[in-house]
């Protein structure tokens, strides 16, 4: 093996200011998705004022987002300031919050929103899906997919927690120092969603093409929950739509991984795929149709090409909704970040002690080599 | 205006003896490789000098399975945005290759969106990745190693065939599927370099001095020099051609005998390779071990031996040197960019990896196909154990099917198909670099950066298809030839021109290297040669590495250095020029 070369240390920006206990009420550090207050985006991050706008589409026909709550940022802020993050190196800090217990007020706050999901739900124990959402993460230039962990299929509350410790971890783990820094990695809020109990799952999305709107849907899906298709563990099936709604071609791959929910572990495990079922195609006529329309509809809302991650229920009938788990815009291959868009542009009060940053450093945008291959390899230009 | 070099003598041409075109049924991912049809002219075809020998009916299964299946697989997988993988197309026994070029933007941006799900991970989690992938090729080596070929009747040996073939099919769709991402990123990292003031050709500094398992079997190699000399057996290799070295040393008995069980040590671990890529004509060194008897007969010859481990630590203090001095030349956040991209490079290292799946994959992928097939020739009682790779593979399926014994049909068909081979080898140095239309660039950064088809490789094989005088000794651009600077230094010295491996042992000290290309199997010849100048080649090839590990001045992607410079002419090899200059004529 190469010498590992050393993780490059990530330039740690400033945590919130310390607040002193009893400041906040529970409705500061959990909120419902299907909450109006869920959308703002400075306190949930990016992925979940998505996801709480799109329970703000519930009614739309073909779409069902899962229901649950987000942890804000301000639950982040609190613990960092009680294990006092910001005076430790990224190891440390991760180390820390995978360690010490979730600070009281805020897992109280925690077990009682989880406790409403599961009377909703009418199950006691159910099943959520836990992930990560940073400020700044999916809606900056570059493409931070898989960065940041996701807990799938946790039940429980202790379980829940542990989950969500992970998830704050993540925003110092080497996934993220690896690429350079996190986009604006200075607090993490959490998400928590019914975990759909999935028949098949995916990915789609809407393609921006060169030459202007989008005129076709990509679905890629396998059977079970979507972690090995996010992983990219399998070969899923890959599907086109036309914007017609005809399918231009349905390619049915080996898929030689699945992943499933286990009850007894209470979490997702990937596991080999039964050669029957391998070579079987996931989605029928009627189910690609109507992944498609959900893509579409996601992308009509937000008025910008989506790729979203989406599940259809074991229960799922023919026209019924198919469960949209996640939605972000499509990164733009090499495209050019906008001044402001770019984390160096404000260095000013970074704690390790970095001069300003000169202006010109806002030509390159952060290290990333999806973003540097297209640039760089593929001539794919910038705003092309 | 494109230069277009005629297909037509090669459209013409008939392919092996009694080869039928049901043959031709290989699964293929996107494009089958082919005879040559007067459509091709339309596109670029390469001579890939990978196999300068050319390729025996056996051999074949390389293209179909291997270059074919493993580029288009991998192309198709990543998928890689440009390009659909390579096709090829045989001229005789030799191989032309294109790429399969994807053109509709939005096409492209599909793809791009695609790869870019895929990349990060992939690029994140290589080292856990290539490990897997080795350890799932080292299982089926080990498998099929420990086959007892000789207690498998013939059905059995079909068997054994078919799963031999989907071992080597395997081993390359990993090869590729690991090749174009870390290639990927590789360039990626020297774009942003560039664009903020370094210099790219440090980047191959960046990355140099990880030990490779090819690196490790040279250093045994000079350390069994060591011991030969010290033996006092110097004089026996002196005097003594390579490939009666074994015979002899083992007649000696004494110092000699107990230096040969050492070698036999360094055979059974070193020793599972060939002297190519992926070639069922070539057998591993422990079948025949004239190859690394035949490097260190060379060694012996050099007073003073190759301090591998002093050479390393050399390479890496100049590589700390370079990653600190390019540090120093940027601002703090064009630092971080710069710390975060190569720390990316460094852990998914293309240079290193370029050198170590060679011993993994390509030196070895196509061994256990070749041990059945020479046990299918034992079986039916042919007259030569490797009579049995001049057939294609239905027709060596079939024999394990019907027991068919070794006719005099048979006979005459072998026979017929090595004539045809060692026709086709000599012209090898005659083939055309390039056939059909030849673009004023190519696109794809693959073919640029591994086979060193670059603007000055494109000009010059052009010109020199159009005006075969040019090769006229004395003619002003018959003398001067300018490549690609691959690795520095300048030095003067003897050429000696190989047409390929097999008389590697026979350069002397001091010389200078002039070939088609390198592969794995040439690296010890680096130890002692004053420089390397090759036809094709970029700056991620086989010479363009090894020639910076080792510090030997060297000029790849010349084009028609092969054609141009005869053996023993004294030439000068400016390796920071790339700029190859023919002194004196022989």
């Amino acid at each position: 093996m190469p010498d590992p070369a050393p993780a490059p240390e990530p330039v740690r920006e400033p945590v919130r200011e310390p607040v002193p206990d009893g400041e906040f009420a529970a409705a500061d550090h959990v909120v419902g998705l299907d909450s109006p207050t869920a959308c703002d985006l400075p306190r949930v991050g990016a992925k979940l004022a998505r996801l709480a706008e799109l329970a703000q589409l519930s009614g739309t026909p073909g779409i069902w987002v899962p229901a649950g709550f987000a942890i804000t940022v301000d639950a982040f802020a609190r613990q960092a300031s009680r294990l006092g993050l910001a005076e430790l190196s990224p190891a440390r800090a991760r180390n820390r919050l995978l360690t010490e217990p979730v600070e009281r007020d805020v897992a109280a706050a925690i077990g009682a929103a989880y406790e409403d999901l599961c009377e909703q739900r009418l199950d006691l124990g159910l099943p959520v899906a836990v992930r990560s959402s940073a400020v700044g993460e999916d809606g900056a230039v570059v493409s931070f997919a898989g960065a940041f962990d996701t807990f799938l299929g946790r039940s429980g509350i202790d379980r829940v927690l542990d989950a969500v410790r992970g998830c704050w971890a993540s925003l110092y783990g080497p996934r993220v120092t690896a690429r350079g820094r996190a986009p604006a990695p200075n607090a993490m809020a959490v998400g928590v969603m019914e975990l759909v109990a999935a028949r098949a799952s995916g990915v789609a999305f809407s393609v921006h093409p060169v030459t202007g709107a989008p005129d076709r849907v990509v679905i890629e899906a396998n059977f079970g929950c979507g972690e090995a298709v996010v992983q990219g563990l399998v070969t899923p099936d890959h599907v086109e739509v036309a914007r017609d709604g005809r399918v231009i071609g349905y390619q049915v791959n080996r898929k030689d991984v699945i992943s499933v929910f286990d009850y007894t572990a209470g979490e997702v495990s990937s596991r080999p795929m039964p050669s029957r079922l391998s070579t079987r195609p996931v989605l029928d006529e009627e189910e690609v149709a109507a992944v498609a329309a959900a893509v579409r509809s996601v992308a009509a809302h937000h008025g910008h090409p989506v790729d979203v991650e989406w599940a259809i229920s074991r229960h799922r009938r023919p026209g019924e909704a198919i469960a949209v788990l996640q939605a972000r815009p499509v990164t733009a291959l090499g495209a050019r970040p906008r001044p402001s868009d770019v984390p160096d542009a404000d260095a000013s009060g970074s704690p390790s002690g970095d001069p300003p940053i000169p202006p010109e450093a806002a030509e390159l945008p952060a290290w990333d080599p999806v973003a540097f291959a297209a640039r760089y390899v593929f001539g794919i230009a910038p705003d092309a | 205006m494109p230069t277009v070099i005629p297909i037509d003598e090669f459209v013409a041409v008939e392919w092996y003896p009694g080869f039928r075109s049901a043959y031709e049924n290989a699964p293929y991912i996107v494009e089958p490789v082919r005879t040559f049809s007067s459509g091709d002219q339309a596109r670029f075809w390469f001579l890939d000098y990978h196999w300068s020998r050319g390729l025996t009916p056996l051999g074949t299964i390389w293209n179909e399975d291997g270059y074919a299946w493993g580029t288009q697989w991998a192309a198709e997988t990543l998928p890689l945005p440009p390009g659909r993988g390579i096709v090829q197309r045989v001229a005789g026994t030799h191989t032309y290759a294109a790429p399969i070029e994807v053109t509709s933007p939005g096409e492209i941006a599909e793809r791009a969106a695609r790869m870019a799900r895929r990349l990060p991970d992939l690029l994140h989690d290589f080292p856990a990745i290539w490990a897997e992938r080795e350890a799932e090729i080292e299982t089926g080596w080990q498998r099929l190693r420990a086959l007892d070929l000789s207690a498998l009747d013939l059905p059995g040996l079909g068997q054994a065939l078919r799963s031999a073939r989907r071992f080597h099919r395997r081993a390359f769709e990993i090869h590729f599927e690991l090749m174009y991402p870390l290639l990927v990123n590789y360039l990626g990292f020297r774009g942003a370099c560039v664009d903020m003031g370094l210099d790219p050709a440090a980047l191959g500094v960046f990355l140099q001095g990880v030990d490779t398992r090819i690196s490790r079997t040279d250093r045994r190699l000079w350390d069994l020099t060591g011991q030969a000399r010290r033996a006092g057996l110097g004089p026996v290799f002196a005097a003594t051609e390579a490939p009666e070295l074994v015979a002899t040393l083992d007649g000696l008995g004494g110092p000699a005998a107990a230096w040969m069980s050492r070698f036999r040590d360094m055979l059974a671990e070193h020793g599972w390779r060939s002297e190519g890529t992926s070639d069922v004509a070539l057998p591993s060194w422990v079948e025949d071990p004239t190859p690394p008897l035949g490097m260190i007969k060379t060694f012996l010859t050099q007073p003073h031996g190759h301090d591998g481990d002093a050479a390393r630590a050399a390479l890496i203090a100049e590589r700390d040197a370079a990653i600190e001095d390019a540090r120093a030349r940027l601002t703090p956040s064009r630092r971080a960019v710069f710390d975060a991209g190569l720390a990316s490079v460094q852990a998914a290292n293309f240079t290193w990896w370029q050198e170590e799946h060679n011993a993994v994959i390509d030196l070895r992928a196509a061994l256990p196909l070749r041990w059945v097939a020479l046990e299918i020739a034992d079986r039916i009682g042919a007259d030569a154990r490797d009579d049995t790779l001049f057939l294609f593979w239905p027709e060596l399926l079939e024999l394990t099917e019907r027991g068919r014994s070794h006719d005099g049909e048979l006979r005459s068909l072998v026979r017929a198909r090595r004539d045809y081979f060692e026709h086709w080898r000599a012209r090898r140095i005659d083939m055309p670099k390039v056939l059909g239309t030849v673009p004023d660039r190519v696109q794809d950064p693959i073919l640029i950066e591994i086979f060193g088809l670059d603007r000055n490789f494109l000009t010059a094989v052009g010109r020199a298809s159009q005006t075969p005088g040019a090769q006229a000794p004395d003619d002003a651009a018959g003398r001067r030839l300018v490549g690609l600077a691959a690795s520095g230094g300048r030095v003067r010295g003897i050429a000696r021109v190989l047409t390929d491996a097999d008389h590697l042992h026979r350069v002397q000290p001091g010389e200078v290297l002039v070939c088609e290309s390198t592969s794995p199997n040439w690296t010890p010849a680096f130890g002692t040669v004053a420089a390397c100048v090759c036809d094709g080649g970029g700056i991620l090839s086989h010479a363009a590495i090894v020639g910076r590990e080792y510090g030997i001045p060297t000029v790849t992607a010349v084009g028609v250095a092969t054609v141009m410079i005869k053996d023993g002419d004294e030439i000068e090899v400016d390796g920071t020029a790339g700029v190859v200059t023919v002194l004196r004529r022989a």
